[in-house]
């Protein structure tokens, strides 16, 4: 069965959507990520042109982001104010995001930007999760071996710096009194990446206000998830008149699909240990990066490529 | 301007002396609806060539040329170059107003009028589309291959079947990719590699349903489409969370 796509101007098969959105709903529910990364890629791999592909993911991570936010403000596990901030911040971002992807693809360069950054994001963020999950399985055997308890993995020492910076402000839910600065950059620069790439960012995000911010972790993936909602948010309004290459039929479909994988793979990966779970994620994220590599350096089948300027 | 001159033509047309052949053709269809089903179309032409009384039957065959042309696009055409290891676009060039489709289908023996370097229908010819000085030639014929991958540009130079001397039918193939818009069909009669009489038709392709108002409010109100799509990511997560909340 297929469908034809309004924004997108082509037909795609429904099932085959209905897969992706499920396989990434999985994904993200097994490995308690969002999934954009995985989602826009994809994406791009089975031929929806990357402008709408970016620009499509964004609504549904608005989606996939809000049950998880909810039942974690039911918990109270939300620094609202610490949430606002970040989106506040992030707004100015996502604005400058749309508009460099508006003007990339008025070049012809969206698609080199796009293939170049998550070529090396992916890479990245997949390196350092494998070793970092790869140091902690070691690390728990030798324990094992030696009959002690597993020790908890060293944390990062205190960022002394950041904690002198002037304007400092309160945050109750997390019990921090810290400088606004470091808040607005964080917010102002994830939302930028997350409106030109098509990712929510949490797995950025979280550690970053774990270890730069020291916000206490119970409050950390509630508030992370809110500030996706509020920055995804606004990336979608922007995208759609910047460049409006948003299709709401595609990103309804990803939607549904994300919604049903998520909850077999929440319920998939209570099954499985941490460390193990992590380092399944490095190689998925890096096996994502490899394959944007992969068509960075191979000579393109297609030596010439085509933008439609005016509809 | 052009509906002004309209009725001064056709007082002209009957001032001056009948022309001997003319062309009379129909399309199947006026207007195609792009539906969320939407897997490519064919519009069907026939026409029949009528001679006046007067006009003695020709020793010759007539041929048939028919260009059907879509709504025009502003395109980026860009050559993908190995710099610093890696595939990127160059700067690429800009072809304004080239059809977003672009069909040539003629009689089977009016190959020669389209191919031959001095061909009287040569300029309709995929190779002359878009071509002007020549010093893009490269990228222009990238282009055309391109579409013609994707069925959107056509060269069937014996599509158009004569069922006798003076009655043809053709059928204009259209993809699933198609631009919305209006699309015309331009009919040349050609005798002795001389056109005789030219016809011209038209047919609108229209996204019809839930397909042409999305599109529209993206286009004219961005910022409700936008606002639609959050509410819509909103909605849909929270009845999600409500309908797989275990606890």
């Amino acid at each position: 069965m297929s469908i034809y796509l309004p924004i997108a101007e082509m037909p795609v098969s429904v099932l085959m959507v209905l897969a992706m959105g499920g396989a990434v709903g999985l994904i993200s529910g097994l490995f308690g990520v969002g999934g954009g990364f995985l989602m826009t890629p994809l994406l791009i791999f089975s031929g929806i042109p990357p402008a709408v592909a970016v620009a499509s993911v964004t609504p549904q991570i608005v989606a996939s982001s809000t049950s998880g936010a909810l039942s974690y403000s039911r918990r109270k596990q939300v620094d609202f104010k610490l949430a606002f901030c970040l989106i506040a911040s992030g707004a100015v971002g996502a604005l400058a995001g749309a508009e460099l992807f508006a003007r990339l693809g008025r070049e012809g360069q969206l698609t080199l930007v796009i293939a170049l950054s998550y070529t090396a994001f992916l890479a990245t963020i997949g390196g350092l999760t494998l070793n970092e999950a790869v140091r902690a399985m070691i690390r728990s055997r030798a324990a094992r071996k030696r009959g002690e308890a597993p020790l908890p993995a060293r944390r990062a020492g205190m960022h002394g710096w950041i904690h002198r910076l002037p304007l400092k402000v309160r945050f109750r839910r997390s019990r921090l009194y810290i400088s606004i600065l470091p808040v607005i950059g964080l917010g102002l620069s994830i939302s930028f990446l997350g409106t030109l790439l098509g990712i929510g960012g949490g797995f950025i995000m979280v550690p970053a206000l774990i270890y730069l911010l020291k916000v206490p972790t119970s409050v950390v993936v509630g508030t992370s998830l809110v500030q996706i909602i509020g920055v995804m948010g606004i990336a979608t309004v922007m995208h759609s008149v910047a460049s409006q290459t948003v299709d709401i039929i595609l990103a309804f479909i990803l939607m549904i699909g994300g919604v049903i994988g998520a909850q077999v793979g929440a319920s998939m990966g209570q099954a499985m240990r941490g460390e193990q779970l992590r380092a399944l994620l490095g190689l998925l994220v890096l096996a994502v990066g490899i394959r944007f590599a992969f068509n960075l350096v191979v000579p393109p089948e297609n030596l010439f490529s085509v933008t439609v300027l005016t509809p | 301007m052009i509906r002004l001159l309209a009725p001064l033509a056709a007082i002209l047309a009957l001032a001056l002396p009948a022309k001997a052949e003319r062309v009379v053709a129909d399309l199947s269809t006026g207007i195609i609806a792009i539906s969320s089903n939407f897997a490519g179309a064919s519009v069907s032409l026939f026409g029949v060539i009528e001679r006046d009384a007067q006009t003695v039957s020709r020793a010759s065959r007539y041929q048939v040329v028919v260009v059907v042309t879509g709504p025009p696009q502003d395109v980026l055409v860009q050559k993908t170059e190995r710099r610093f290891g890696i595939w990127m676009n160059g700067a690429g060039e800009r072809f304004p107003a080239m059809p977003s489709y672009y069909a040539i289908l003629a009689s089977e023996d009016s190959r020669h009028l389209v191919e031959e370097e001095d061909g009287p229908a040569r300029g309709l010819s995929l190779a002359k589309l878009g071509a002007d000085d020549g010093t893009r030639e490269e990228l222009r014929a990238a282009l055309a291959s391109q579409r013609a991958r994707l069925g959107l540009y056509v060269e069937e130079l014996d599509a158009v079947r004569m069922l006798t001397p003076n009655f043809f039918r053709t059928s204009i193939p259209l993809p699933s990719v198609v631009s919305d818009g209006t699309y015309t069909v331009t009919i040349r009669l050609f005798a002795d590699g001389v056109v005789l009489d030219t016809e011209e038709l038209s047919f609108f392709i229209a996204k019809t349903g839930y397909e042409q108002s999305l599109f529209d409010l993206s286009r004219h109100q961005p910022l409700i489409y936008g606002l639609v799509a959050v509410t819509l990511a909103l909605v849909t997560g929270y009845v999600g969370g409500v309908v797989f909340r275990r606890n």
